[in-house]
């Protein structure tokens, strides 16, 4: 009988690597897969039966005997019935992570099974305008954070004329509260591989890289893998899925630097240089790696690719609200008592994020604050828990859908530290090139620290408010941009906590 | 004229037309497409306040002091990395820009010492004006003990002997990184570490001294705070008031602002500064033009003339009258004696064109021989003859910018980043956009490799097989079909003869292979790229010229261009690097004893017939001796008198005990120098010349460009060079008298017609000009041989290649040759003057591992180098850059006598002499020998090699 | 050779250059180039030593002889 044990790293750290293999002892076949996202299940072991897959969880390696023996490999075990019938599971629409925490990451076949060549045979057989036109039109947007339409993005890479142009995949995660890229690599590396091709075959690129940050050793190993597999296969090299188009990706690693997750910054350290951004224009779709037309998207708008092209970009555009269509991954971290990775329409309110899915705090005290967006994102109060998730709704509360992740606080929290800490964080990962951040967040903790010690408060809030104005217009790129969105609203919504 | 400002427009002009129209503040402005809205701005004369941008580089973004407004566009883009777009609506001057602009300087102030009144850069101090600019009346991030983090404690880097470097008033504008990068091309700083604790590094975080830097000043330049600051500035002050001039170095011919303080008597210049607008620079300096100018003001300057009647004797001081009036009479009296003939000069390619001219008039009016010969002729009088015979004129084919549009550059036994070092520059900025290298050279110059520079072919031939290699790559050239017949047909002449010569088995690349030492393979794709890869140009030094082939080895320069149509347009063209700063305009002014100004025979009656009419008197017909043939003659007994303007033959000569004995031989020598030289050691007359600072005339440099050269201070000997000539002209009994220097310039340009259009008036006006200047093309000619020839068809000459007759043999096995360093030139009378020798303090002679071990040499050893005309001593250098076989060394200190070993070999056409290949062998030594000449050679008029 | 004087060292070095062209065309080539670049007195120098019987290359001998039957420089 066939068990499924997640090996992402989520899971590895939590026992899935003895749990996998105590079950191999036991006689079952085990087949390690990506995670489900259920992160407060893991290891979350699933059993193959007729009526589908049976899930245990969390299953701590000393667990494995007795469950084995009350028949947990028939899925007869008293367990968390089947998965797919999970609330969590069912509340989502899952496209483009359709496969994560299903297939075999290092099975190209488990893959094909799943559907996971349909997009790339879908896109082969249009014309790369047409490729372009419905990703245009399936209203995808870069879900870096930025929520730049990738079809226009796209458009303006095929329309340069070059005998050279470039894929890059952003895949250097570096926000905190965000791990859906990694378990997207860890899970399902073909569908980004698929999903670079696609952008390959659509604008005329014949060389792809994603940059991938250190800390993510598993899904770079994942990632070199599937490369392989899909060399082998022909979904990668000179003659893709025997259309005559020719398309090869390699896999760069990071060196620790938040700004190379900056697309300028990360495309100066693809080319071996000190990552610093550069000034835009020129853009990278015009000038980018190497001074060639370049398409960088993140790891997940280049995963949703796939499924557009498979299912039409029809399908995906009837999914969201406004301007944002489809699906978005969010990642529910911090304080919370479910954490892990869900994906769902745009328009889903933040409180059904948090208190639905995430069932509130961990710590059981009440929710007071989340961060929305990575460390660059605003604080929102309970208050706004009504906010849908929308990048244009959310842009008018100043605030920012960024990567998708939120990050839970409970009422100890003390606001004027964090957002001290968001002035300390551009200070530490500021590439210096620009003044206002160069300078500007060293001078924003000694301000914070002067106003929480008391120091001329209101002249140094009026300060403080001047240097978040200089830094959101004035900074180089968005690291020193998007700093002053935690402060400022931290200053705004819990005003009480800077007096 | 007050101290000059010149404008920054902040960003690089860009080529075309000014297509795209934008409003910027309500003006109207047309700028060509990829300006910056920064730069468009400032031609509208809405100047935006910025920091990182300057244009000498290219756009950066980081101060974001430049933000503006731009309708439709979103928040406050910089207006320096924003290009201007057609119909663009932009606005400088906003409340909200000024508070941003006002933020950005509060930041920058918090992190910067406040002592404004005792700094450096008081008054000079970009960061300074655009605190005043944006109106920055508070810091409120605190100060003194309430200080923030900050970088004021950091160590000033005192280690350059011309500059420090204080990063405690850094702003991290990146200005000098780029600098070094974009202009300079060594890439020697960096910014180590991120964020706040970023800083600029000379290398991997050493000093500036222990770093690659090659102090070209560009990043002090670019500095816009006083945290790259001239040593003198911080020890004299700012200074109040500018001249443009010339550098008397290479011949680059760089534009300097000379800064001065005080004025007459109490002048102090306190640095040169590259000029914006100088046509050879382009703002960019080296090590030598921008700091080496101590020389002019050292001890040793020479100041009242000295006579004696015997070497012998101790020098007397006298006054002018007495110098000049002596002179004369002792002149006058050999030649009584001796003969019209028994009496010449020497001018010097340091002196201006006008006091050059003066000389070579003095010699044909009032001495009534041709005796007059230059220094040119022992380093470029091969480019004169060579390209006279294919092109019709003595001079380059190009200007500097044309390297801009090369796609192929050949650079043939020349090492400009050591040599000539902006074109160098500038060459290295064009190789790092893309074109494609070919290097001719025994060595690994430093272009063979360097940052971001690769040569695709270095030909690392046998010293003396130029001409080999030149005919095999022309070989290939006719035998693949590789001729631009459409070019060769039209415009040249004399094709067959020469085609038959070349496409001759024997100058293949393969029957070459065993002369040459480069591998036939390399030698056909290199003849391959150069005619093949778009427009190939052709740069070339001594290490073509001085050879006993060099006049053939031009000649076959220029074949080679012709053949494959690199000849009349931008980018192509056959160049000589010139040595010294006026070499071109030297030959150009009749130095020759061939040739009356403008490259014209002797025997052209028609040509003397304009200067027997203005100068009131016959000239000679014939002839006159060469520098070799006045050596030769006077060990003979005919010539008996020299003047020597500003050269340093005693040194600079080859074989030196043979230049030695015939100046020893000589009644009268008389130097006219700054400094008592080598040669002054054998002078009875002493006259004081004047240095670079003190005159008042033009120089010419390698690509025929006249730049003025004005005065900065009085000469300091109360003389200019030009009244010494002319008053002993005088005191001969030939009257020759002008009322300035610009006067000179008149009488050129009325005899020679192409000077026509020149007068300091003109130069005044334009900057410079490049010959031909003529009144119809007042603007000068920048490329020539665009619509033909000068000499109507480009004519093929046959080369045939004929070895030296110097080779090595088991007693000398080695081949030396020989070249120049960065920061010191020629025979080091100057830069041996100044700070430079921090970098150079010796001259040393380096060889290959191999050739050192074999004779148990390890690097830093004193060797004993010996030809078969004398002996030597250095310090060795190991090196890989040589190859096995060859050893190297430069000439600069006169301790170490490299030319106590040079042969009298010399050029078959020119008497140029054959510096480059010298046979020797090289011995360990333990004591320092002085130089000296081969036994056989130390009895004075013995037989010579 | 040196001791026949530098003339004839120098025009040795001249005469290898005109190898390629038939002796008559090179004397008369090399002997036009001393009218045009030497001074009178290496010229005559040059005949002297070959009138002297110096060991020179016919070439050499022509060249004197063209040397000291025409008119100076041209």
């Amino acid at each position: 009988m066939t068990v499924f044990v997640p090996k992402d790293s989520a899971a590895v750290s939590v026992g899935a690597d003895e749990v996998a293999e105590l079950l191999a002892r036991a006689g079952a076949h085990v087949v390690r897969t990506g995670s489900r996202g259920m992160l407060w299940l893991e290891p979350l072991v699933e059993v193959e039966t007729d009526a589908g897959r049976v899930g245990y969880g969390p299953v701590a390696p000393e667990d494995v005997d007795g469950l084995v023996a009350a028949g947990m490999l028939d899925g007869t075990a008293a367990g968390l019935g089947p998965v797919e019938d999970l609330p969590w599971m069912r509340a989502q629409q899952r496209l483009t992570f359709a496969r994560v925490g299903v297939v075999d990451p290092a099975d190209p076949a488990d893959h094909e099974r799943h559907g996971g060549l349909d997009g790339l045979r879908a896109a082969l057989a249009m014309e790369p305008a047409d490729v372009v036109t419905a990703v245009t039109d399936s209203g995808l947007r870069g879900r870096g954070g930025a929520g730049f339409p990738t079809g226009v993005k796209w458009k303006t890479v095929a329309a340069a004329a070059a005998e050279e142009k470039f894929v890059c995949c952003n895949a250097d995660e570096g926000d905190s509260g965000t791990f859906a890229d990694r378990m997207l690599m860890e899970g399902d590396p073909f569908t980004l591989l698929t999903g670079m091709t696609i952008a390959a075959y659509a604008v005329g690129a014949r060389e792809g890289y994603v940059y991938v940050r250190s800390e993510y050793p598993d899904a770079v190993a994942a990632l070199r893998t599937a490369i392989v597999a899909a060399r082998e296969r022909g979904w990668l090299g000179p003659d893709v899925l025997g259309s005559g188009f020719a398309f090869d990706v390699h896999v760069r690693v990071g060196a620790g630097a938040y700004i190379c997750g900056e697309e300028t910054s990360m495309l100066e350290s693809l080319e071996g240089r000190r990552g610093t951004v550069r000034p835009k224009p020129p853009i990278p779709a015009l000038e980018g790696l190497f001074g060639r037309p370049t398409v960088v998207n993140n790891v997940l708008s280049l995963a949703s690719v796939p499924t557009i092209l498979a299912d039409g970009a029809e399908a995906y555009a009837s999914l969201g609200v406004g301007r944002s269509r489809g699906t978005q991954v969010f990642q529910l971290g911090g304080n919370i008592a479910r954490g892990g990775v869900l994906e769902t329409a745009f328009g889903i309110s933040l409180g059904e994020l948090v208190e639905t899915f995430g069932g509130g705090t961990l710590s059981g005290r009440p929710v007071r604050a989340v961060q929305v967006g990575g460390p660059l994102g605003a604080y929102l109060p309970v208050e706004q828990f009504d906010l849908p998730m929308d990048y244009e709704a959310f842009a008018a509360s100043g605030a920012m859908v960024g990567h998708g992740g939120i990050v839970v606080f409970d009422d100890t929290v003390d606001m004027s530290a964090m957002a001290r800490f968001a002035m300390e964080f551009c200070a530490e990962e500021s590439c210096g090139r620009c003044t206002p951040c160069r300078i500007g967040a060293v001078r924003g903790v000694e301000t914070i620290d002067r106003i929480r010690a008391g120091v001329d408060r209101e002249a140094n809030l009026m300060l403080l408010e001047d240097l978040c104005e200089l830094m959101t217009d004035g900074s180089l790129c968005a690291m020193g941009g998007l700093t002053p969105l935690p402060v400022r609203s931290a200053v705004t919504h819990f005003a009480e906590d800077f007096r | 004229m007050s101290l000059l400002k010149e404008p920054d427009f902040g960003t690089p002009a860009r080529a075309g037309d000014a297509g795209v129209e934008l409003t910027i503040d309500g003006t109207t402005v047309a700028v060509p497409p990829g300006t910056s809205v920064m730069r468009a701005a400032a031609q509208a004369g809405c100047e935006v306040p910025k920091l990182c941008a300057t244009d000498s580089l290219e756009a950066f973004g980081s101060c974001r002091l430049c933000v503006v407004e731009i309708d439709g566009a979103r928040g406050t883009p910089a207006s320096c990395t924003t290009p201007v777009a057609p119909g663009m609506v932009v606005r400088t001057q906003t409340e909200k820009l000024g508070r941003l602009r006002r933020g950005v300087m509060e930041l920058y102030i918090s992190d910067h010492p406040l002592d404004c009144l005792t700094c450096s850069a008081n008054g000079d101090c970009e960061l300074q004006d655009m605190a005043g600019v944006t109106g920055l009346r508070e810091v409120r991030y605190g100060s003194g003990v309430d200080a923030g983090a900050n970088h004021m404690d950091l160590l000033t880097d005192t280690s350059n002997p011309y500059f420090e470097f204080d990063p405690a008033k850094c702003i991290l504008c990146s200005r000098c990184v780029r600098a070094c990068d974009e202009v300079q091309g060594t890439l020697a700083l960096t910014i180590e570490g991120r964020g706040f604790d970023s800083k600029v590094s000379p290398g991997a975080g050493g000093t500036f001294m222990e770093s690659d830097c090659v102090s070209c000043g560009a990043c002090v330049q670019a500095c816009p705070t006083a945290t790259l600051q001239e040593k003198t500035v911080v020890e004299l002050g700012m200074p109040t008031r500018s001249v443009i001039t010339t550098c008397a170095y290479c011949g680059v011919g760089c534009s300097f602002k000379a800064e001065l303080r005080g004025s007459g008597d109490s002048t102090e210049l306190v640095r040169m500064v590259p000029y914006k607008d100088g046509g050879a620079n382009e703002g960019h300096s080296c090590v030598k033009g921008r700091f080496a100018f101590g020389y002019a003001s050292h001890p040793d300057r020479v100041l009242t003339p000295r006579v004696r009647d015997s070497i012998a004797d101790e020098w007397r001081e006298v006054s002018w009258e007495e110098a000049i009036t002596h002179t004369a009479r002792r002149l006058r009296a050999i030649q009584a004696e001796h003969g019209t003939g028994s009496i010449g000069a020497i001018t010097s390619s340091r002196c201006t064109n006008e006091e050059v001219y003066v000389v070579q008039k003095m010699v044909r009016a009032a001495f009534g021989n041709n005796n007059v010969d230059t220094c040119a002729r022992v380093c470029h009088s091969p480019t004169g003859y060579g390209l006279n015979q294919t092109f019709g004129t003595s001079a380059g084919t190009q200007d500097f910018a044309s390297v801009d549009d090369a796609d192929v550059i050949m650079v043939i036994g020349a090492n400009p980043t050591d040599a000539h070092p902006v074109f160098g520059s500038r060459m290295k900025k064009r190789l790092r956009q893309g074109a494609r290298l070919i290097v001719a050279d025994p060595r690994s110059i430093d272009l063979v490799r360097s940052p971001h520079i690769e040569a695709a072919h270095h030909l690392a031939l046998n010293p003396g097989t130029n001409v080999a290699i030149v005919n095999a790559m022309a070989h290939v050239v006719v035998t693949e079909g590789l001729v631009d017949r459409e070019f060769v047909d039209a415009r040249c002449e004399n094709i067959d003869e020469w085609e038959a010569f070349i496409a001759d088995p024997a100058h293949s690349p393969e029957a070459v292979e065993e002369i040459t030492g480069v591998p036939a393979a390399e030698v056909r794709a290199a003849a391959r790229l150069y005619a093949t890869a778009g427009n190939a140009a052709i740069y070339y030094g001594l290490g073509v010229t001085e050879h006993s082939q060099g006049s053939t080895m031009v000649m076959g320069m220029a074949n080679l261009a012709m053949a494959t149509g690199n000849i009349g347009r931008s980018g192509v063209g056959v160049n000589p690097l010139r040595g010294q700063n006026n070499v071109q305009g030297s030959c150009d002014m009749g130095s020759f004893p061939h040739e009356l100004p403008g490259y014209r025979h002797v025997s052209d009656g028609s040509v003397r017939e304009v200067y027997e009419q203005l100068w009131g008197t016959p000239l000679l017909d014939e002839p006159g001796l060469r520098i070799p043939n006045m050596f030769d003659s006077a060990l003979d007994g005919s010539f008996r008198a020299l003047f020597v303007q500003g050269e340093d033959i005693a040194q600079s000569d080859p074989n030196i005990s043979h230049v030695h004995a015939a100046l020893a031989a000589l009644d009268l020598v008389v130097v006219q120098d700054l400094f008592v030289n080598e040669t002054a050691k054998f002078a009875h007359v002493l006259l004081p010349g004047t240095s670079f600072l003190e005159k008042d005339g033009t120089f010419t440099n390698a690509e025929r460009r006249i730049n003025r050269v004005r005065p900065v201070m009085a000469a300091r000997t109360g003389k200019q060079e030009w009244q010494i000539v002319c008053e002993i002209a005088q005191a001969m009994g030939y009257p020759m008298h002008y009322d300035d220097a610009a006067q000179i310039m008149d009488e050129i340009a009325l005899t020679t017609p192409t000077f026509a259009g020149v007068s300091f008036a003109h130069l005044d006006a334009v900057g410079s000009v490049q010959w031909p200047c003529t009144t119809e093309r007042p603007e000068g000619t920048p490329i020539m041989h665009v619509d033909g020839f000068v000499r109507g068809k480009g004519r093929f000459v046959v080369t045939p290649y004929v070895p030296t007759r110097e080779r090595s043999n088991r007693r000398f096995p080695l081949i030396l040759t020989t070249g120049r360093i960065l920061s010191q030139y020629n025979v080091g009378a100057q830069t041996r003057r100044t700070a430079n020798v921090a970098w150079h303090p010796e001259d040393v002679l380096e060889l290959h591992p191999h050739d050192a071990e074999v004779r148990g040499v390890a690097d830093g050893d004193r060797v004993e180098l010996a030809s078969r005309v004398g002996t030597t001593s250095l310090r060795a250098k190991i090196s890989d850059r040589m190859p096995v076989g060859v050893c190297y060394t430069t000439f600069h200190h006169p301790v170490s006598g490299a030319n106590v070993v040079t042969t009298d070999n010399s050029d078959w056409a020119t008497n140029c002499p054959e510096y480059k290949v010298t046979a020797v062998q090289v011995t360990p030594s333990t004591a320092l020998t002085a130089a000296a000449p081969a036994h056989e050679q130390t009895s004075v008029g013995a037989g010579r090699g | 050779m040196d001791e026949l004087g530098p003339e004839v060292r120098m025009v040795s070095d001249i005469v290898v250059q005109f190898a390629h062209r038939p002796a008559d065309d090179a004397a008369a080539a090399i002997a036009a180039h001393l009218r045009r670049f030497w001074d009178p007195r290496m010229r005559r120098r040059l005949v002297a030593a070959v009138d002297a019987g110096a060991d020179v290359d016919p070439v050499v001998v022509r060249v004197a002889q063209l040397l000291s039957s025409s008119a100076p420089a041209s």
